[in-house]
């Protein structure tokens, strides 16, 4: 009897050691909208890297400045030389954790909200954020997505020609099992 | 008098439009006009080159036009943009590609397994091992953006 017991808690533990995985991507799509009457500054990266980790909630993101892409070479030169100066800032990340880990099953179809929060580095200066993100899980696949609004001038960027906050929004993509 | 100021505003207003036409409304080059700086570079040796040192690799290659040849490990194709990823799986350096509006069709029709040559700007290399945990690192991206399939299907 006590063969059984021990062979099925240690069956149990192994289920739920490996329902703890680590979902990452290479591929990840940030976008960043920076609008203003005269013009928006819309640029995509679809070369950004995430990581969650199912069993702590870990999060985090890492993108380089000159992976965004644009239409208008002149709103690229200023965004890269003028903005984000991504020669001398060439990478972007967040680190941060998911607060309410335990309501998201990433084992169990369904649509999740997490609470991230965390710290952004952008143009060389480190600030605490937050936000929502929608986790969701179907057929074995998770994607993960949200958005977060930044007031520029936190992050030392300062120029009257654009507008005082950008929006950054992300899209996992499916998250690859590690 | 008159004449002469209906010149004056008509030239400012034929160089308001220049201007316009092909100085702020310029789209980004596209790296099908533009002779790559590195042609043909292989995968293998590239990724050695980067492993050996990603700094120096980063140096020499970032804000240049290569085109690189190898094996399609993954890719995301949609209707206006794409990325594809050239790699080996057992090789945790990857050449991610983003493939924009302007040359998606290049990248129909490829799938994952086939050899390739991609051309595009070189945009760094995000250097994400982990050396405390090496299982847990993502390992290397080589970046490059506004990328054309050179030899599509």
């Amino acid at each position: 009897m006590k063969t059984i017991i021990f062979t099925l808690v240690i069956m149990l533990v192994s289920n739920i050691a490996l329902a703890q995985k680590k979902y990452f991507s290479k591929t990840a799509t940030l976008s960043f909208v920076n609008k203003t009457s005269v013009e928006t500054i819309n640029a995509s990266n679809k070369s950004a890297t995430v990581v969650i980790d199912s069993k702590t909630g870990a999060v985090s993101f890492s993108a380089l400045i000159k992976s965004f892409t644009f239409t208008n070479a002149l709103m690229q030169q200023h965004f890269n030389d003028n903005y984000m100066e991504s020669g001398k800032f060439p990478k972007s990340d967040f680190k941060g954790k998911i607060s309410n880990n335990a309501d998201v099953k990433y084992t169990t179809d369904g649509t999740y909200t997490a609470k991230v929060a965390g710290k952004l580095t952008m143009h060389g200066v480190t600030k605490d954020v937050s936000t929502t993100a929608t986790i969701v899980v179907k057929s074995g696949k998770v994607t993960a997505s949200g958005s977060i609004t930044v007031t520029l001038k936190d992050y030392g960027i300062k120029d009257d020609k654009i507008a005082k906050t950008a929006t950054i929004s992300f899209n996992t993509g499916t998250l690859t099992e590690k | 008098m008159a004449k002469k100021i209906g010149i004056l505003i008509a030239l400012a207003a034929v160089a308001g439009f220049l201007v316009w036409k092909f100085y702020i409304s310029k789209p980004v080059a596209n790296v099908n006009n533009i002779k790559a700086d590195f042609s043909t570079l292989d995968y293998k040796a590239l990724a050695n080159e980067i492993n050996s040192n990603d700094s120096i690799a980063g140096a020499k290659y970032t804000d240049k036009v290569i085109a690189v040849k190898g094996i399609i490990k993954s890719m995301q194709l949609g209707d206006s943009a794409s990325s594809v990823t050239i790699g080996e799986p057992e090789n945790d350096i990857e050449i991610v590609c983003q493939i924009d509006a302007r040359n998606n069709a290049t990248a129909k029709n490829l799938k994952d397994g086939d050899s390739t040559i991609i051309k595009g700007k070189v945009t760094g290399i995000n250097n994400e091992r982990n050396p405390e945990e090496p299982e847990m690192g993502l390992g290397i991206s080589f970046q490059m953006k506004d990328c054309t399939v050179e030899n599509k299907k």
